[in-house]
């Protein structure tokens, strides 16, 4: 059996998704668990699935700080689509072809995001993994990416190797 | 199948293969982000059906286009694959105009091989021969036919005769002169066909027909370039021939009605008859509008009937192009079906006995540093009961074959010797024919010593399983060669007397010991020609005798006989000992013309009276050239024996009784 405590707000809001997809045992006895939290008992089989599941909630609630020329915004994760680099300025591309001038380079994007879906396929561009639709083949051995808002990026041949490890195609 | 052809299936299979690629890892690398956002609970909605789609489109048109061609000439070229239970690897059918047109209208000169254009334009075949002419006995009566190269394989002539007629055709006066021979040996001019604006190039005989092959030219106006109206002759400043037409016209033998024809938009070239079956071989110009060769055809009184060939019935070998093709046909002169094929390419000369027929063309192969002269030889089998003639293999030899008596088919396998220029070198070659494909192999040969520095071949003949090859450049070394061994050729010997032979006869053949005769020029010890040598051998025996006709001797200044280059010309019999040519002899501008009869018997013990004095029947001299053509032998025997021979001009007949030693008539046409 796995054991899982959880935030009762954050827990309510996904109750009948979660209830849905997987027999659970809720556990809200005050002499067992806190008031604002909550316990779950689930079989060992559910691992993975609810594992990508919380990571699923983790990604759709993952909020970063990102300085600008104005000062600080935070923006979900879920919300970027890659980020250009233009002369001295880095682009934030974001859904609703939304753009964020940030005041940070390149390479301390890429070391902040290297731990989410994010990684580096040009000189000037950092990608998020989680917005591509499709991938294409080119004759030069570089890839074409084709993002969820329509738009292409290309991956140079010098980034193939990386990107394809933080697929996890090649280690 | 062409360069082009490969290149294009080349590039679609590499087309092909690149899209494959590509879409496999296209496919590898959308798996992979599939699992990665799988993995990370994202679902990111995505139409795949169109996007593989639009991925697949290359290597689906590519490949559609690749299966496409493939399938197209799999249509184009599978037929005929195989032909006499052999596969065929290189004679294909053209099968439609515009391979047929691609194959002969883009043909430019300097591209790939170029033919010898000069080859093959001949009136008729060169010297020698190795088997007893024609000879045939009907009833009472026999005679001396035309003198031919095989067998049993009649050849063509001016002159035919059947013991009891005798058709003769002047050269170039158009018309055919009927003859009776009476039982006292007399001939009758009984009719004359005119043929209006035919040509006659040979004339054949069967049990009941006459068969007439001619040609008539098409002649169309030159037309002045400032003339505005094109269509008014009175432009015009001068004709020129642009082509020939051919016709074969068969008469009843007996009422000499015309009962069949056939005409064509080429001239006949070559042309056997094997029993009652004519083999015909055309030599067919691809500049011609219409590319395909044209046949009409008028049988008795109903309407001409006019045939293209069916372009399933053209070949090509091997996508090599051509300005020419080979058109055979096969006449049954009994029914008159008839079957014909063409093979593009060109045909300068033609060998055939009773089942097969060659056909050679030679031409010149080019490479960056040099140029080599090559033979390509194409062997069909015939079928004289059914008129066909079929396919069987190709193959190629290095030099020219000048003659088709440099060749000869013994034992299924052809011998042929070649001669090239610039070095000279002669060779003998023996070629096979592939059991399993449309090959001929060159499985002997003699390359070297065939002649020595700087000689040429002068003529070639065979006897079995013996080769007579006969080289000249100041004296004659006549080569004796060994074919027994198909595989290994061997040089017996090479006798060397001055002088050299164009025509041999081999006489006979007994157990190791061949008796050849041979006619040709006489030379002086720098290799001039002084005059022209009959000269009849046993090499084996050590036996060699001659009589040598002197161009310049007392009473002439000037003697000339087309034997040396035209062996119809020389009636010849082993079995009459009877070797005997026309001459002319000019001298203070009066022309006399004679026909020279020798007997020649080896058995004489005198070596010089092996070949006697010759008998001398002339024609009245004249101040105009009108030379003795062809003469024939007539033999009856019974209660009316009588042995003649008849000599024809185009002036008339001199018939000269052999029986009572003098000329017992004299026909003039002119009366």
């Amino acid at each position: 059996m796995i054991k899982i405590i959880w935030n009762r707000d954050d827990f309510n809001k996904v109750k009948d998704e979660i209830s849905s997809q997987f027999n659970i045992e809720i556990i809200d006895d005050p002499n067992l668990v806190p008031d604002y939290k909550i316990g779950l008992l689930l079989n060992e089989e559910n691992k993975e699935k609810i594992k990508t599941f919380i990571e699923s909630l983790m990604y759709e609630s993952y909020q970063v700080l990102f300085a600008t020329t104005d000062g600080f915004v935070q923006i979900n994760l879920k919300e970027i689509n890659y980020f250009e680099s233009f002369g001295d300025e880095i682009h934030m591309h974001l859904d609703k072809a939304q753009t964020i001038i940030l005041k940070e380079p390149l390479y301390k994007l890429e070391e902040k995001l290297s731990h989410y879906s994010f990684t580096r396929i040009g000189k000037s561009y950092i990608v998020n993994l989680l917005k591509i639709r499709f991938i294409r083949t080119m004759a030069n051995t570089k890839l074409e990416l084709e993002l969820i808002n329509g738009q292409y990026l290309e991956v140079s041949r010098s980034f193939v190797k990386s990107f394809k490890n933080a697929l996890g195609v090649q280690k | 199948m062409t360069t082009t052809i490969w290149i294009i299936i080349a590039v679609l299979s590499l087309l092909l293969g690149y899209f494959l690629i590509q879409l496999t890892r296209d496919i590898i690398w959308n798996r992979k982000l599939n699992a990665f956002q799988e993995e990370a609970g994202v679902k990111i909605k995505k139409e795949r059906t169109f996007f593989w789609l639009k991925r697949s489109y290359g290597a689906l048109v590519s490949g559609v286009f690749l299966l496409a061609t493939i399938f197209s000439l799999s249509l184009i070229d599978n037929e005929p694959n195989v032909i006499n239970e052999k596969i065929i690897l290189n004679a294909k059918s053209v099968h439609n105009e515009e391979t047929l047109l691609r194959l002969t209208k883009d043909y430019k000169e300097g591209i790939g091989d170029r033919p010898w254009f000069d080859y093959g334009v001949k009136e008729d075949a060169q010297p020698e021969s190795s088997l007893p002419p024609s000879s045939s006995a009907r009833n009472d009566r026999d005679y001396i036919g035309t003198t031919t190269q095989v067998e049993g394989v009649d050849e063509g002539d001016v002159l035919k005769t059947d013991g009891y007629n005798i058709f003769y055709a002047p050269r170039y006066q158009n018309q055919i002169k009927v003859l009776s021979i009476l039982d006292d040996g007399s001939a009758e001019l009984t009719s004359e066909i005119d043929l209006k604006d035919t040509y006659v190039d040979a004339l054949y005989l069967t049990d009941d027909y006459l068969v007439v092959i001619g040609y008539y030219y098409n002649y169309y106006p030159y037309y002045s370039e400032f003339a505005i109206d094109y269509n008014k002759p009175a432009l015009s400043y001068g004709f020129r021939v642009v082509s020939y037409t051919g016709v074969i016209s068969v008469y009843n033998k007996t009422t000499l009605e015309l009962e069949y024809s056939l005409t064509t938009d080429t001239n006949f070239y070559e042309h056997r008859l094997i029993d009652n079956t004519l083999f015909l071989v055309s030599r067919k110009n691809t500049y011609d509008e219409e590319v395909r060769p044209l046949f009409i055809t008028n049988i008795g009184a109903t309407e001409e009937e006019k045939t293209y060939l069916n372009y399933k019935d053209i070949y090509h070998f091997d996508e090599r192009r051509s300005y020419s093709m080979t058109v055979l046909t096969g006449l049954n002169l009994k029914d008159f079906t008839r079957n014909s094929q063409a093979f593009l390419g060109d045909v300068n000369l033609i060998y055939a006995n009773d089942k097969h027929l060659y056909t050679t063309s030679t031409y010149d192969t080019f490479s960056i540093f040099s140029s080599k002269t090559k033979t390509r030889i194409v062997k069909y089998e015939l079928n004289a009961s059914e008129a066909k003639i079929k396919y069987l293999a190709v193959g190629s030899v290095d030099g020219y074959i000048q003659d088709s008596y440099w060749m000869d088919e013994y034992d299924n396998n052809l011998r042929v010797v070649t001669s090239s220029w610039s070095p000279v070198k002669n060779r003998l070659f023996v070629l096979k024919e592939d059991d399993t494909y449309d090959k001929l192999e060159i499985i002997g040969s003699i390359t070297e010593n065939l002649g020595e520095p700087g000689e040429t071949i002068r003529s070639v003949t065979y006897h079995e399983d013996v080769a007579y090859v006969v080289t000249f450049l100041q004296i004659d070394p006549r080569y004796m060669i060994d074919l027994s061994n198909p595989k290994k050729p061997l040089i017996l010997n090479a006798e060397k007397i001055t002088g050299y032979s164009t025509y041999l006869h081999v006489w006979n053949k007994d157990e190791g010991s061949t008796e050849v005769v041979g006619f040709g020029y006489e030379t002086n010890e720098f290799g001039m020609t002084i005059g022209y040598k009959l000269t009849a051998a046993n090499d084996s025996k050590g036996i060699s005798a001659d009589y040598i006709l002197l161009f310049n001797d007392k009473n002439s200044s000037w003697i000339h006989t087309s034997a040396v280059f035209d062996p119809k010309a020389i009636m010849v019999s082993p079995e009459y000992n009877i070797f005997a040519f026309p001459i002319s002899v000019y001298s203070q501008g009066i022309y006399t013309n004679k026909y020279l009869v020798f007997t020649i018997d080896f058995n004489k013990e005198n070596p010089d009276d092996i070949i006697s004095e010759p008998l001398i029947i002339e024609q009245n001299p004249s101040t105009y050239y009108f030379p003795l053509e062809r003469g024939t032998f007539i033999e009856q025997t019974g209660n009316d024996p009588f042995k003649f021979i008849y000599v024809f001009s185009n002036q008339g007949l001199i018939g000269y009784d052999l029986i009572k030693n003098e000329i017992g008539q004299i026909l003039d046409f002119n009366n």
